[in-house]
């Protein structure tokens, strides 16, 4: 059985790290508001852009390679975004798994696959299987703070690559955020721009009486112009999302790794009590044999 | 009476204002707007929105292109970056100009080229909109 001194060191190890989970947790709540009050404000501008692509496509018979695609699904990319550190529970592991078994479908179905993994995470959990086929990985995009001008560079990289004729169909996987405990991992459809959402969101602009739009200088330049800019909000978008999902899985994470520890110090320090009542209760019947012996 | 001036950036609702006239740097010309216009959605130039206000105030916004959406009662503004003319410096846009020519000098690829261009042409608005 463990000495008295290594229940006492152990104690006060697992009392440290309660402390370090429970700060983490604290951190993790004040950045997950901050990453909300992000995505709140970044909100309008999406929902305006989407409502005006949905219009502007459904009344739009263009052929733009972004709305229509190439016209072939030989090569699919796969855009992951993940966390770049861990601690945050399966956030990661999640995003990852998601992003494995959409790789495996394609290859089973025939197609060629590239990752263009955003986070160090998920790139460093993939090299090993899937090495060959990340062809880009970025990093470090929160620091010193997300903003519209990386996501937006993101996407500038990602359409340069489309326009070489790199891959024909590119898809986004992302945490949605639903609350600190739930978050949705979520495929979208970023090129071509994904038309069953879109039919939706026409039905929905035509009942609005704003339906009946002059368009300058037309309608399929405006189209053309406003297609590659979807891409860079719907990134800004989805790593917006995942920057809250991941604080928030950080943050039950840790609330839980703080209440286990708890647990464990109770547990120990039961232990530890006993322990000591138990060499005291020794010590005590050996003076009391050893003054009967006399 | 007048109309809700908004303007939107990806990061920001960046401002509502009750205007009584918006000029708004259309894509084929500057357009201006009162209450009541026809529902139009124009994309942009890079250049200056100004608005009135209904309490008299002028008040100007650089805009590096973006759309506007236009109703009757409301015109919105969507554009990737806004800066208040007032925030907006000749050093600043000057710099930014140096920076485009630099970048146009030293683009290789037709890519490259295209986004020093890009940004060559908002450069030149901007100093045009500090001197204006």
């Amino acid at each position: 059985m463990a000495s008295l001194k290594d229940l006492r060191d152990r104690i006060g190890s697992v009392k440290n790290t309660r402390k370090i989970t429970s700060a983490m947790k604290m951190v993790a709540a004040a950045k997950l508001r901050r990453a909300q009050e992000q995505a709140e404000a970044s909100r309008p501008y999406a929902e305006r852009m989407e409502r005006m692509l949905s219009d502007l496509a459904a009344r739009s018979s263009s052929d733009l390679p972004l709305l229509a695609g190439t016209g072939q699904s030989e090569t699919h990319m796969i855009i992951l975004a993940t966390a770049d550190r861990g601690l945050c529970g399966g956030f990661n592991a999640n995003l990852v798994k998601e992003a494995r078994r959409m790789t495996q479908e394609l290859q089973a179905a025939g197609k060629r696959v590239k990752l263009y993994c955003i986070g160090k995470k998920g790139a460093q959990a993939l090299k090993r299987e899937f090495g060959d086929l990340i062809i880009k990985q970025v990093a470090d995009l929160d620091k010193p703070a997300l903003s519209y001008d990386k996501a937006s560079a993101i996407a500038d990289d990602i359409l340069t690559m489309f326009d070489d004729g790199a891959f024909d169909a590119a898809t986004l996987i992302y945490a949605q955020f639903q609350s600190a405990i739930s978050q949705i991992v979520t495929r979208q459809q970023l090129i071509p721009f994904a038309v069953e959402a879109e039919a939706d969101a026409g039905a929905e602009a035509v009942e609005d009486d704003d339906s009946a739009y002059e368009f300058e200088p037309s309608e399929d330049v405006i189209l053309a112009e406003l297609l590659p800019r979807n891409v860079g909000v719907q990134v800004f978008k989805a790593l917006l999302e995942n920057a809250a999902s991941e604080q928030g899985a950080r943050m039950t994470a840790m609330d839980n790794a703080t209440r286990n520890a708890g647990e464990m110090i109770n547990q120990l320090t039961l232990l530890y009590n006993r322990s000591r009542q138990a060499a005291i209760t020794k010590e005590l019947i050996e003076i009391v044999s050893g003054a009967e012996a006399l | 009476m007048a109309l809700t001036f908004e303007l939107v950036t990806p990061e920001a609702s960046a401002a509502t204002i009750n205007a009584t006239m918006v000029v708004v740097p259309g894509a084929e010309g500057d357009m201006g707007v009162l209450e009541d216009h026809a529902p139009t959605v124009s994309s942009l130039r890079p250049g200056v929105v100004s608005v009135n206000g209904t309490d008299g105030g002028d008040t100007g916004y650089f805009v590096a292109g973006g759309f506007a959406e236009i109703t009757g009662e409301r015109c919105v503004i969507l554009a990737e970056s806004a800066t208040a003319l007032s925030d907006l410096t000749a050093e600043a846009a000057q710099a930014a100009m140096t920076e485009a020519k630099a970048a146009l000098d030293t683009a290789t690829s037709e890519g490259e080229k295209n986004a020093a261009e890009r940004k060559l042409a908002i450069a030149e608005a901007m100093v045009e909109a500090v001197a204006g």
